[in-house]
């Protein structure tokens, strides 16, 4: 597993040019835009987006043949770019809330730690959400067919959910805006807890799906 | 070391039915022409295909049963794919040190430097000799028992070849290890192997220790009449050539002994690829 890790990690050099842009856009979304929430969600996302594009770099010129060679399982495999995934995802977070807040403090705004935590656990979601989709899709149809399969699913996913929410808006029971306010009135507490099962339910589902594609391939 | 009985693999157009052995302290070559399965055997080997049927069994195992632990005492050179192209030696290093207990930095950077490879050049800048390099490096620099190689010298000058094959043979001074081989140039599998398969069609035609393949068997080029003539007892193949037959035998003494009017010759690797595989058996 750690071998596999200082692999991605070196191979995340490659886009040193990618994460310098998408950093000096944060920064300007940061210096520019009143609230900071945004380029907290941006940087988080744009960042762990690496964990997709790592299967493209482990694929490049045939080498994943080689890779499957060297000393380590098809479940550590997977189980590392989850973990890579979610390092990214944190590492990415941590760094742009502190940008956050600094920004927030030069700039002499009030912080509002409520709405700035509750949008790095949305982040968080988003990226769980994205990457438990991405990540089978990738092992089983390959980075190239994965990307067409991956915007598929990203599609269907989008119109259920925009469809879900057309068609429930005014219902009394499943209505989003009573869902909303029912959130709303729930502790900090649950909500953390609710999204930390969400979370793992969602993530270790998807490795085990994506442990079981990879068991089944053959190269 | 390695065993494999009658391991099977369909694909649309070609079938693999493999049989070999590779026992400690010998070196063992497969031949056979692209596409004959050697490429599918070495797969099958390492586990990057399930097969339909037959056992493979490495270190003792079956290949569900292989341990990362096992697979460091690999060492692996693929004919078409190696290390990711974004990645340089010196960012391979952490990765081969964190992978392998035994990985021996100090020799791996020493013949780095010995065959001139750069250690911060992107891999995917090298050619292809320089990949080959490194890959062989690689698979020799953790101790491994046993070697996999599939086509190590492709893309390499004859010196750069020569280097490398004596690098294997100086990792085959301990004791226990083995090299399974394939190689499109014979000559090198001649000097190196001890035993030699021969694959054809994904069916292995012929299993000879090398010795025996140079010494024993030979090419008889004879005419129409000799032809006729001749006891096809150990005449393994044939085929018409202009001046008349040339004929694969597994038996050169009997037939320099019993038909001095004929020429015998010795044969190469080659040559005995090419009755193998085109010549009709008799």
């Amino acid at each position: 597993m750690k071998g596999l890790l200082i692999k991605d990690l070196k191979l995340m050099k490659n886009q040193k040019s990618f994460f310098m842009v998408m950093a000096v856009v944060g920064l300007i979304f940061l210096i520019t835009w009143d609230a900071p929430y945004f380029a907290i969600s941006y940087i988080t996302m744009m960042f762990s987006m690496f964990a997709i594009t790592s299967f493209s770099y482990d694929e490049f010129d045939n080498g994943a043949v080689y890779l499957f060679t060297l000393p380590f399982s098809r479940k550590t495999y997977v189980r590392e770019k989850y973990l890579f995934g979610l390092l990214t995802c944190l590492i990415a977070l941590t760094v742009s809330t502190v940008l956050a807040i600094g920004a927030s403090v030069i700039k002499g705004q009030s912080v509002d730690l409520v709405t700035i935590g509750a949008t790095g656990l949305s982040s968080i979601t988003i990226c769980v959400l994205f990457l438990s989709i991405a990540f089978p899709i990738e092992i089983k149809f390959g980075v190239e067919k994965g990307r067409i399969g991956f915007i598929v699913i990203m599609a269907v996913f989008f119109l259920g959910f925009y469809l879900v929410m057309k068609l429930t808006q005014d219902g009394e029971l499943m209505g989003v805006l009573n869902l909303i306010r029912k959130v709303e009135q729930l502790s900090g507490a649950v909500i953390v807890l609710g999204l930390g099962i969400f979370w793992c339910v969602a993530g270790l589902t998807s490795m085990k799906i994506s442990i079981c594609f990879l068991e089944r391939k053959e190269w | 070391m390695l065993k494999l009985e009658h391991v099977k693999k369909q694909y649309k157009d070609f079938h693999l039915d493999c049989s070999l052995t590779v026992k400690p302290g010998m070196i063992t070559g497969l031949i056979g022409a692209n596409g004959a399965g050697k490429s599918t055997t070495f797969k099958a080997v390492l586990g990057l295909i399930r097969t339909e049927s037959g056992m493979v069994e490495l270190f003792g195992k079956r290949p569900e049963e292989i341990t990362p632990e096992d697979k460091e005492r690999l060492g692996v050179v693929l004919a078409d794919s190696g290390f990711s192209g974004y990645l340089s030696i010196r960012d391979l290093i952490p990765v081969l040190k964190a992978m392998y207990h035994q990985f021996d930095q100090t020799y791996f950077e020493e013949q780095c430097r010995r065959f001139e490879l750069p250690m911060t050049k992107k891999i995917k800048e090298f050619s292809t000799g320089m990949k080959r390099k490194l890959q062989v490096l690689a698979a020799i620099s953790h101790h491994a028992d046993l070697l996999i190689l599939d086509e190590p010298t492709a893309g390499l000058d004859v010196l750069a070849r020569d280097e490398m094959l004596t690098m294997l043979r100086e990792y085959m001074e301990i004791e226990g290890r083995a090299i399974l081989i394939s190689s499109h140039i014979s000559s090198d599998l001649e000097d190196f192997c001890d035993d030699i398969y021969m694959i054809d069609h994904g069916q292995v035609i012929l299993h000879e220790e090398t010795d025996t393949l140079l010494n024993e068997y030979g090419l008889l080029k004879v005419d129409g009449k000799q032809y006729e003539r001749l006891d096809k007892t150990y005449v393994l193949r044939s085929r018409k050539e202009t001046f008349g037959y040339s004929c694969l035998t597994n038996e050169k003494q009997f037939y320099q002994e019993n038909y001095p009017d004929i020429v015998v010759e010795k044969g190469s690797i080659d040559e005995l690829i090419m009755m193998m595989v085109r010549g009709d058996r008799s």
